[in-house]
Order: C-alpha cells, then sequence, then structure tokens
C-alpha cells in the first residue's frame, strides 16, 4: 500500500531534482516560441522527407545563431538577424517563416507563427521593404503551447484569421500540445484549419500526421 | 481493498503544501488550470420515453484535480523540453547558407553550387528574442537560448515524475 511518506519522498525528489522545476525560469513566452521553434522544425522534417534538404538563412547573415522574434515582425527587418528557411522543390522556391506579419485580404495585417510562403515574395518584400500579401502563403500553423485545456476563443480567433488569409492558402492548421473536447467537432467543416491538437514529441503519430499533410500537399503542389 | 494510505485531497494538499513555500508561480498555473473546470454531458429524463443530454460545466473531483496539476508539471518541466531537443534535431539535420544574394543584387549562385553550405549534422545555436524590436523603453535583455538538457538528467527527471504519477493512480 502507498503511503503518505513515500509520496511526500516522491514530490520532494521531483521539485528538488537537478532539472526540476528550481532549474526552470517559466517565461511564458520563451515557451510559447519553443514551441513554435518546435513546429517549425516539424516543416523542415516534412521537406527533407521529401528529399529537399532545406537552408537555414539570416536575414542579414549566415544565422548562427538562428533567431526566433519575440513577437510580430515584418519580415525585411533587420533589427536582429532573424533566421528563416528556403528550399526548392519541383523548381518551385519557398521560404519557411517564423512570427512574420502578412497582409490578409481585408488590408488588416496578420502575424503567421509557424508558415510557408513562395520564396518570390518573400524576396521581393525583403528588397523593397513590405508585408507580403497574403496570397505568397502556401501554409499556414498557428502554434499554442498550453499547460492546461484549450480555450476556444484560439481557435474561433485563428478561423477568421485563415478566412482573411484568402483562397490561396494550401494548408491551415490549429497545432497545440493540449486539446479541446469540443475543438474537433469546431475544425470539421471543409474549409476550417486543419486540428492538429495534442502535438507533441509525447504522442509521435501526431507528429507524423503533421509532416505528412504537409509534404503531401507539398508535393501536390509543385507536381509537374 | 484501498491501495493508498491516503485520499486524493490529502495528496493534493500535499503537493500545493510543498509548491506554495517554493514555487508559487507554478502553484498559481496549477489552481488556474483546475478551476478552469470541465465539460460534461448530463442526462435529464424530461417524461417516460424521452432523456434530454446537454453540456454543463463541472469542477474537477479531487482525483482529476491532482491529474491536471501533475499534467501542468508535465507540460513546464518535461514537454518543452521536448520542444526543444525535437527543434534542435531537425535543425542539426539541416545546412546553414549565407544570405540571398540576389536580394543585395547579386546573383544566387551559392544556392546551386552549395559551395557555401555548410553545417550538416551540427548541432545548431538557436535563441529566441526577449526584447522585440516595437519594446520602446530597451533594457538590452539578452534572447534566451535553447538548450537541451542531458540526457541522463532528463531521464531521471521522468523516472520521478513517472513514479508521483504511480503514486496518485487512484484508479
Amino acid at each position: 500500500m502507498a503511503t503518505l511518506a513515500e509520496l511526500e519522498t516522491a514530490i520532494d525528489g521531483l521539485l528538488a531534482h537537478p532539472a526540476g522545476p528550481g532549474s526552470y525560469s517559466l517565461v511564458r513566452p520563451v515557451e510559447d516560441k519553443a514551441y513554435e521553434a518546435y513546429v517549425f522544425g516539424l516543416c523542415l522534417r516534412a521537406v527533407r522527407e521529401l528529399g529537399v534538404n532545406p537552408l537555414l538563412r539570416g536575414i542579414t547573415a549566415a544565422p548562427t545563431p538562428f533567431i526566433f522574434r519575440g513577437g510580430p515582425g515584418q519580415i525585411h527587418s533587420q533589427y536582429r538577424n532573424y533566421g528563416y528557411a528556403s528550399f526548392t522543390l519541383n523548381n518551385h522556391e519557398f521560404e519557411v517563416h517564423a512570427g512574420v506579419e502578412f497582409v490578409g485580404s481585408s488590408g488588416m495585417t496578420h502575424e503567421l507563427d509557424v508558415c510557408v510562403m513562395r520564396a518570390a515574395d518573400a524576396q521581393r518584400c525583403r528588397a523593397n521593404p513590405d508585408d507580403p500579401p497574403c496570397a505568397s502563403v502556401f501554409g499556414a500553423w498557428e502554434c499554442k503551447f498550453y499547460d492546461q485545456p484549450l480555450q476556444k476563443h484560439l481557435a474561433r480567433a485563428f478561423v477568421g484569421l485563415v478566412d482573411d488569409l484568402g483562397s490561396n492558402v494550401r494548408l491551415a492548421g490549429f497545432c497545440s500540445n493540449q486539446t479541446h473536447n469540443q475543438l474537433r467537432d469546431y475544425f470539421q467543416p471543409q474549409r476550417r484549419p486543419y486540428p492538429h491538437l495534442l502535438l507533441t514529441p509525447l504522442e509521435p503519430a501526431s507528429e507524423t500526421r503533421f509532416v505528412g499533410v504537409l509534404s503531401a500537399e507539398l508535393k501536390k503542389m509543385t507536381a509537374a | 481493498m484501498p491501495t493508498h494510505d491516503y485520499t486524493p485531497r490529502q495528496a493534493l494538499d500535499l503537493l500545493f503544501g510543498k509548491m506554495a513555500d517554493r514555487f508559487p508561480e507554478l502553484l498559481r498555473r496549477m489552481e488556474h488550470a483546475i478551476d478552469a473546470g470541465k465539460d460534461v454531458q448530463e442526462e435529464e429524463v424530461t417524461s417516460r420515453r424521452r432523456v434530454r443530454s446537454f453540456r454543463k460545466n463541472v469542477p474537477y473531483t479531487d482525483e482529476e484535480a491532482l491529474g491536471v496539476a501533475l499534467a501542468v508539471l508535465r507540460a513546464h518541466l518535461i514537454e518543452t523540453r521536448k520542444f526543444i531537443e525535437s527543434a534542435a534535431t531537425e535543425f542539426t539535420r539541416v545546412d546553414v547558407a549565407p544570405p540571398k544574394r540576389r536580394e543585395s543584387g547579386g546573383d544566387d549562385a551559392e544556392d546551386s553550387s552549395r559551395s557555401r553550405v555548410y553545417g550538416r549534422n551540427e548541432p545548431k545555436k538557436v535563441e529566441i528574442e526577449v526584447e522585440p524590436e516595437t519594446v520602446l523603453e530597451k533594457r538590452d535583455l539578452p534572447n534566451v537560448s535553447l538548450m537541451t538538457g542531458t540526457g541522463l538528467e532528463m531521464k531521471s527527471l521522468e523516472a520521478f515524475f513517472h513514479q508521483l504519477q504511480e503514486l496518485t493512480d487512484f484508479a
């Protein structure tokens, strides 16, 4: 029979562990961005699975270090050497970005947590500073790290954003390490984003699904 | 026959008591997650043949609340490290290239020749910006490096966590 003393020892052991909460500073914005970095990494994996090697780049120099934006920003910003990735598939050039703002079909700007976009538009907007148009977006993902069940308003907001991105977007997905029992139903209608719920390294099947969906769509779009 | 000499409530109180002294911010997150409650489907018999079903927000039971508290701990201590580990692995597998030359008016020759591409199978340094461009009063806060923990340390932490989960499993 488990005793209260055993439980106390286990709790003390966890809390005093060298990698436990004492060694971990809980900075919420950084945790959110770490989740975006994870989803960005899954995009790289999807590209590699198509037999293509993506390249890591920085806006002003080689990305050493590779810097993720701490807040929404412009694709042409040289405030820091922000990182992005580029790849060419069947003669189509793409770039992968995080935290970049786009102009929606309404004229309103939207930040996309992680996106794959057409490289020509990205290059044009860096050469002649401007926000890229929503028509340049191939895939857009909202990334939400949560330590509790998701809140429904997050999904509603992303559905509105995707609607304003127009019809050129091939893929849109709502990614979170958590879930909510009503959200899968909410995302069911055809034009709603794909629900990548429970997308976490603790659920490898979800990762495989994310990577599969992206690589299949890239392949389909770039097929001769 | 009971498998524990304590109740879920006692276990929750013990965990909260320990957290309150040392990690109040984490405790606040646990309480917030627990107080959000859960959705359930309730049924109501409206006549002899009809049963009406409706959704209702209800508080967690003590046992469920204990599970929610541990899930919060897991998200911050284990899951975030797994994100960083996964990103680091994916970044290691790809090359680094200079900025695209065509943006400064040149050609894009380095792409086709790959002569200036390097770093595959080498770990990359990845940072998160803490002070974005739009911050008015800059404090020159350094970026945060996404560092992966040592494998042994993480395995040991996961083992402690697993033990705690077993001790709080009343099913």
